[in-house]
């Protein structure tokens, strides 16, 4: 039986790098280079830099 | 039996001529007529005064500032002298005989003129109470602390309830005696002292008291400092990041999972 495709974009995690364990949820393409951006986090009320959660392997 | 000393003011305004200590001593076939007396000599022995001064004049003196107290004050230390007074003194305060004891009379003879009518009732179980010497060497129990019979196993209540603590307090403390008095809750200090050591209603707050907490308690100092660390070091880090081309060439993708 033939596998069921993968979904063009996948679901990622932002964490900040604030280390309070605040994040942030986007959608971006699967072949597109995992995210990175500034961002506010309200725990530290600053703008940090939140980078993409490694994925796991499947 | 005492009524002279029970009048207070009255009583000691007649001190020049009729000292109460002598109708006390004629009245009361328990006690010694020194007793009294000493009582205002200890009582005055106690009290801060020149060093300097020669022995009869500060004797004097100190008996007049005796004779100062409050009338209240003075029936309670002829009643429960305190321990300074007890070394003190050259008349000792009789202590009771086990014949003394064994007969309804309270051990102390001053207790006995003193007891109202309720606890002379009970007088056979403060016998045997208050017979035994207190574990500070007394020959009373803290008249302000209920103390527990041996015998029936049953608690005779304080001799003072804690209303009348608190006045004779107020009174000690104006007239600079405080210390004298046995220990109670109403001495200034003592409620702050207790709630320093047993903290609040909630557990864990007192001296030296801990409890296990939750996770996040436990692990918030350690959680905190991370975070300060992390705030610390992001300038350099989102410059990195800028300079990498906002993530172009990024290696370092965090993993997600808490450090241990």
């Amino acid at each position: 039986m033939a596998k069921k495709a993968k979904s063009r974009t996948i679901m990622v995690r932002l964490i900040s790098m604030a280390m309070t364990g605040y994040f942030r949820t986007l959608m971006r393409p699967r072949q597109h280079r995992p995210l990175s951006m500034m961002k506010y986090d309200p725990i530290v009320r600053k703008q940090v830099l939140f980078l993409e959660q490694k994925r796991g392997k499947k | 039996m005492l009524r002279s000393c029970r009048r207070g003011q009255v009583a000691w305004r007649e001190l020049g001529t009729d000292h109460p200590c002598r109708s006390y001593a004629r009245d009361s076939h328990l006690s010694s007529p020194n007793n009294c007396c000493g009582i205002l000599h200890g009582i005055g022995r106690l009290f801060p005064t020149n060093p300097h001064h020669s022995h009869t004049m500060s004797t004097q003196k100190q008996v007049q500032l005796a004779k100062s107290l409050p009338p209240r004050l003075l029936r309670f230390f002829q009643r429960f002298p305190p321990p300074a007074l007890l070394q003190q003194t050259s008349a000792p305060i009789p202590s009771p005989t086990p014949a003394s004891v064994s007969t309804t009379a309270p051990s102390d003879p001053n207790a006995s003129a003193l007891e109202t009518p309720a606890q002379i009732d009970g007088a056979t179980e403060v016998s045997t109470s208050s017979s035994e010497t207190d574990p500070t060497g007394l020959p009373y129990h803290n008249p302000f602390l209920p103390v527990k019979s041996h015998l029936t196993g049953r608690w005779r209540g304080p001799v003072y309830g804690l209303r009348k603590q608190a006045e004779l307090v107020k009174l000690a403390s104006a007239n600079g005696v405080i210390d004298l008095l046995p220990w109670t809750i109403k001495k200034p200090g003592e409620k702050e002292k207790r709630r320093i050591e047993r903290g609040l209603q909630v557990k864990g707050t007192g001296l030296g008291q801990k409890v296990k907490g939750k996770l996040w308690e436990r692990t918030l100092s350690s959680r905190l400092a991370m975070r300060q660390k992390a705030m610390l070091d992001m300038p350099a880090l989102i410059q990195e990041w800028k300079q990498k081309g906002h993530g172009r060439g990024w290696k370092k993708w965090p993993s997600g999972k808490a450090k241990r």
